[in-house]
């Protein structure tokens, strides 16, 4: 989700009309697979080295449907297809979907797929391919993070070799927006058992080896379906943990690009004119979540006056030496639904104190604060919060989990901790499991019961005029700010460096890394 | 010699088996659920019970003992919960790398260590001497970690001379690899030549001072005579044991070299292990790492109790 | 880092005899010169730490956003680091952190290994090799390991560290102690102490441990260094003391990241290490040349 959000809940005709209109082509599927005219410019600069892309962390898994950190996900989106794509001005766009449909009550979508697109091992893509995917999607015992956001499908069914239908158990608009999802990927049905050693995709690069710890190489898919999209030779995740050494590596030419380059490194990365810089913003947010359920944050008051003592206006400027802006909730400063009626704070300690005063903790609040170790302005966060708290008579300690651990150990379980999540593909599932009552990231994150907010993220996903929806998620965002869950620090602008080799290429604000149509020079 | 090998050996057996056990013990009481840590954000309660039960986490702990133990002793390491495939071929790869490391930084310590020492010994007192010794002092005091960055920034970054990466394979050439070993090498080699030429210098010293090196140069043998031939193979037995000992300084260096420039070797996959909880393969990790210790202490054992027969019990190399 | 020992047991004989052999003159002097430069650091170092809180021109933890990364001035000797904070005074106060995590785990691996070392020696037998076997097993894990164990089952802290570090090196602390017991148990003072029937308490504590000192403070001496270096790169790796604690191989850890904007932020850290550790060697070997009994039987012949 991020600037332009396809809207849930639209009538069938209205909608199509709409994404359309927002440029998605899904009548016009078909268009894409005409030939790209920088094809021929593409073999004559002919075969050479791969792109080194420098990543932070072991992709642990390379099942696509367990994937669960970024450079998981640059590697999902290379090898692999979803039903659909998201382009980088988040519009939704068919991929192994050439075109769908929705029932008028939207409870039912039917997906088309493109003919003739072949795995890696040569075998075709097929609707029963579709299926099994999400079957095991669903399959609890599978461990997909976006599981929940698929849980309204009640069937799924191979209409024929070509055509499948998923029928939902409530109405959703945004179903074929979902399906643009990191961990979605088509996978081949009969060789799930190798997924997560010898991968095979649909993807315009093919898996070659995996070294853990080490490199990904990935190579061209000559075959891939689009043709005229898979230029470069290959591709290789060069997992180097160390930021100074990933930039480093940069600037002494050993990889051709950064991803997810520090805020700090923009200024002395643009110095360089070998290099490219591209800041963009996202709605990424990391913040510190607070745990609803028990003491001391179960106190609205509390959790305020927190909001008072930490300014988000300070928070930006010391953690992301200014690479962001303050937020509210998951709904960026960079959508048109974000509410610029609330105001951004500085930090202001003396009313904190009162509050917390009122609160009956006039003698401070102590409370141990987890960071995760490896994710440098993530810790800089918890720290600059501790930190600032202080004056207000917080008194963090502050604890290094590594991130691996989070889920088992830190999430849900502790009063605070800091964390930060990737844009999701809709405003619905960007708010909706994070803040409903029901929702599945708020019982694993702060807890936090509003029968307000239920009614609105309700009756925004019932919602089609485009007013009304910007007035829900308008309330919405007031609801958030007054009980305050958790302390949401700010959206993150994306940073990537890259050599200026590379050609056609666009940062993409999901955070992902698109190569289609891109070449080496 | 034979009954005192056997004896080692057996010794060496029992230190792997309670070892493994340690280890072992170690897993069961690190706090989180492993089943949780595979099933991710969202397991359910019930999910966490049936995974644990298809895992054998509940049956008693002697029981799951043997079963790894057992699987260990045929070559059979496990699976490794986060990346879900064997562990052995993993294990054995990043083995390889880095023993690459370290037969690299060892043979630059033994050689080099060794000869500063026995120059040092030979210059006593003299400028040389005094340069060496302040070079020691400095290098001793320069922990790795500090001293890698320092090297990334002169010779990667500033210099542009070498890769700041650490890694590239032999198929990528064979000058692509040595390039990409330089910097940890010398990372991990500095600290160590500083130990051993101090130390090999003070028992160069000593036997230089002892009387059959007196009554050698009272023979009126050329001076090189006396030291290749005389002072130097007596030199070597301290030298022998202070290598021995460094192969586990050299494993604490190799941790935090393969972190820091991203070397794919075991040292790193066991902080990844320990990181990410990812049990089996820390088991395997840490007890391959400490069997290689075992042994190479063993070596150096054998070798003192070789070159010197009067020590045969009761000492081991520390 | 590193984490093993930096001789063998056996070799303060065989090494003591480094510089003070070298240099006759040197050993006349009642204090050698190693010692005295030695001290001098150390105890500056001591002195800067103890004083800190008073001394410190800024506050260890005091953010100053607008001046961060700001280089060595006037005003910030060490320049600032990512978040304004005073290098200079979190270098003061950091290290307090790392002489006591060195002091501390030295001490905690002779209130462990000497008393077992020397009941080994004592006793022999059968708690001999109960003492020695055990000993073996925990000296055959490379020290970083062990470590990273212990820090895997809990939550890191400041004297978890130092536990762990100081349990490290127990294992070296037993065998050295046991080694000079064992020469001590044929001396003639011991052997009478017997024979009037003391017992085994009174031997151990008031005949034995007195004469074993020396060369076991000279090993502590050197063990210090390696404490420190092992904690720190435990730190480093993020298995120590917690942000925004000034530990110094934390400190150099959170620097990485600003290594070619503000070099100074781990290279103020990173020197007082490195002189913090040429000043306890130099101690170490100083010592060494004053305490070491073969090195006066020369001195004396």
């Amino acid at each position: 989700m991020s600037h332009k959000i396809s809207r849930p809940g639209f009538p069938l005709s209205g909608a199509i009309g709409r994404r359309t209109l927002l440029g998605g082509a899904a009548a016009l599927g078909a268009a894409a697979t005409l030939p790209m005219p920088y094809l021929s410019a593409a073999r004559a600069q002919g075969a050479g080295r791969p792109l080194r892309i420098a990543v932070g962390s072991n992709l642990s898994t390379l099942d696509p449907a367990r994937a669960t950190n970024g450079e998981q996900y640059i590697y999902c989106q290379l090898v692999y297809n979803g039903l659909t794509k998201m382009s980088h001005d988040l519009k939704v766009e068919p991929d192994l979907a050439e075109r769908w449909q929705a029932n008028n009550d939207l409870t039912s979508w039917t997906f088309f797929l493109r003919r003739g697109v072949k795995f890696h091992n040569g075998r075709e893509v097929e609707a029963e391919d579709v299926v099994a995917t999400f079957r095991r999607i669903l399959d609890p015992a599978t461990g997909a993070a976006p599981r929940t956001n698929y849980l309204m499908i009640k069937e799924m069914v191979a209409v024929d070799k070509y055509t499948v239908r998923f029928d939902l158990s409530m109405p959703y608009g945004g179903f074929a927006d979902i399906m643009i999802d990191r961990q979605v990927k088509i996978t081949p049905r009969d060789q799930v058992a190798s997924l997560a050693t010898a991968p095979i995709g649909t993807g315009p690069f093919k898996f070659k080896s995996y070294t853990p710890g080490d490199r990904l190489v990935l190579e061209k898919n000559p075959d891939y379906f689009v043709p005229g999209e898979a230029l470069l030779d290959g591709v290789e995740l060069r997992i180097i943990p160390e930021m100074t050494v990933r930039l480093n590596a940069l600037q002494a030419g050993d990889v051709d690009f950064v991803w997810d380059a520090p805020p700090e490194a923009v200024e002395r990365l643009r110095a360089n004119n070998r290099l490219k810089v591209n800041s963009i913003a996202t709605a990424s947010w990391d913040g510190l979540i607070l745990n609803n359920a028990i003491p001391p944050f179960n106190d609205v008051r509390v959790r305020r006056a927190l909001h008072l003592a930490v300014g988000k206006a300070d928070i930006v400027q010391a953690v992301l030496f200014g690479q962001g802006e303050p937020t509210h909730s998951p709904i960026p400063p960079s959508h048109p639904y974000f509410d610029r009626s609330i105001p951004v704070t500085r930090s202001d300690p003396a009313a904190a104190r009162r509050l917390l005063q009122q609160a009956g903790m006039g003698n401070g609040v102590r409370a141990p604060l987890v960071v995760p170790v490896g994710r440098p302005v993530r810790e800089r966060l918890g720290v600059s919060i501790a930190q600032i708290a202080r004056a207000a008579g917080f008194n963090f300690e502050i604890q290094r989990v590594p991130f691996g651990r989070y889920s088992a150990e830190v999430s849900g379980k502790a009063p605070a901790y800091v964390d930060g999540y990737f844009a999701r593909p809709t405003l619905d599932t960007a708010t909706y499991q994070f803040y409903h009552s029901t929702g599945s990231w708020n019982e694993r994150l702060w807890h936090y019961k509003s029968e307000r907010c239920d009614r609105v993220l309700d009756e925004a996903r019932r919602t089609a005029d485009d007013a009304k929806l910007k007035d829900l998620y308008g309330q919405f965002q007031r609801i958030v700010a007054e009980d305050v869950p958790s302390y949401l620090a700010y959206s993150v602008s994306f940073i990537e460096a890259h050599t200026t080799a590379l050609k056609n290429f666009r940062s993409h604000p999901m955070r992902w890394i698109e190569l289609r149509g891109v070449s080496l020079g | 010699m034979i009954g005192y090998l056997i004896q080692r050996l057996l010794t060496v057996a029992g230190i792997l088996v309670v070892m493994s056990l340690l280890v072992f013990g170690i897993t069961q009481v690190m706090p989180g659920s492993v089943a949780h840590m595979i099933l991710g954000e969202f397991a359910t309660n019930d999910q966490i019970a049936a995974l644990e039960q298809t895992l054998g986490l509940n049956d008693p702990w002697h029981v799951q003992y043997w079963r790894w133990a057992s699987g260990f002793l045929v070559g059979d390491f496990g699976q490794s919960l986060t990346m879900q495939r064997p562990i052995a071929p993993l294990i054995l790869d990043a083995l390889g790398r880095s023993a690459a490391l370290a037969g690299l930084s060892f043979g630059f310590v033994a050689v080099i260590g060794l000869w500063l020492g026995i120059l040092g010994a030979v210059k006593a007192g003299r400028f040389t001497d005094h340069a060496l010794a302040i070079g020691q002092y400095f290098f001793i005091a320069v922990p790795e970690f500090f001293w890698c960055i320092v090297l990334i920034m002169l010779f990667a970054t500033t210099l542009g001379w070498l890769p700041a990466t650490g890694y590239a394979p032999m198929s990528d050439g064979f000058w692509r690899w040595l390039s990409h070993m330089v910097l940890p090498v010398g990372t991990l080699v500095t600290g160590l030549i500083a130990h051993v030429s101090r130390l090999t210098r003070s028992a160069m010293l000593e036997v230089l001072q002892s009387t059959y090196v007196s009554a050698a140069r009272a023979k009126g043998l050329p001076e090189r005579t006396v030291l290749w031939r005389h002072a130097l193979p007596n030199a070597l037995l301290p030298a022998i044991t202070v290598l021995a000992v460094d192969v586990g300084i050299l494993f604490g260096g190799i941790v935090v070299v393969e972190v820091v420039f991203a070397y794919p070797g075991l040292g790193r996959m066991i902080v990844y292990a320990i990181e990410n909880k990812d049990l089996p393969l820390m088991q395997a990790g840490v007890l391959i790492v400490t069997a290689i210790y075992t042994m190479a202490n063993l070596v150096a054992d054998l070798l003192y109790a070789w070159a010197n027969p009067r020590i045969r019990y009761g000492r081991s190399v520390a | 880092m590193s984490g093993a020992p930096a001789s063998p047991p056996t070799s303060p004989a065989a090494n003591g005899t480094a510089n003070g052999a070298a240099n006759g003159a040197l050993r006349r002097r009642r204090l050698p010169r190693q010692l005295v430069i030695g001290g001098t650091i150390v105890g500056a170092i001591v002195l800067l730490a103890i004083l800190a809180p008073w001394i410190a021109p800024y506050s260890y933890d005091a953010f100053d956003i607008p001046n961060r990364l700001k280089g060595p001035s006037a005003a910030n000797w060490l320049g600032t680091d990512e978040f304004g904070r005073d290098v200079l005074s979190r270098v003061m106060v950091g290290a307090g952190l790392s002489l006591s995590m060195g002091f501390g785990a030295t001490a905690i691996s002779l209130a462990f290994g000497v008393p077992l070392g020397l009941m080994a020696a004592y006793f022999r037998g059968l708690a001999e090799e109960a003492i020695m076997r055990t000993i073996d097993v925990l000296i055959s894990v490379p020290p970083i390991m062990l470590g990273l164990l212990v820090l895997a089952v809990s939550d890191p802290s400041l004297w978890k560290t130092m536990l762990a570090v100081g349990i490290i090196y127990v294992p070296i602390m037993t065998r050295l102690s046991r080694s000079v017991a064992l020469g001590l148990m044929e001396e003639e003072f011991i052997q009478a102490a017997r024979a009037r029937g003391a017992g085994a308490r009174w031997i151990l504590f008031h005949e034995l441990l007195p004469n074993a000192w020396p060369p076991i403070i000279v090993e502590s001496s050197l063990r210090v260094t390696f404490a420190i270096l092992l904690a720190s790169a435990l730190s480093f790796l993020g298995l120590g003391p917690q942000p925004p604690s000034s530990d110094w191989g934390l400190m150099i850890a959170e620097a990485r990241q600003f290594l070619d904007d503000a070099p100074w932020i781990a290279m103020g850290p990173g020197i007082a290490l490195c002189v913090l550790l040429i000043g306890i060697n130099l101690v170490g070997d100083g010592l060494r040349e004053v305490l070491d009994p073969r090195l006066k039987k020369r001195g004396a012949a």
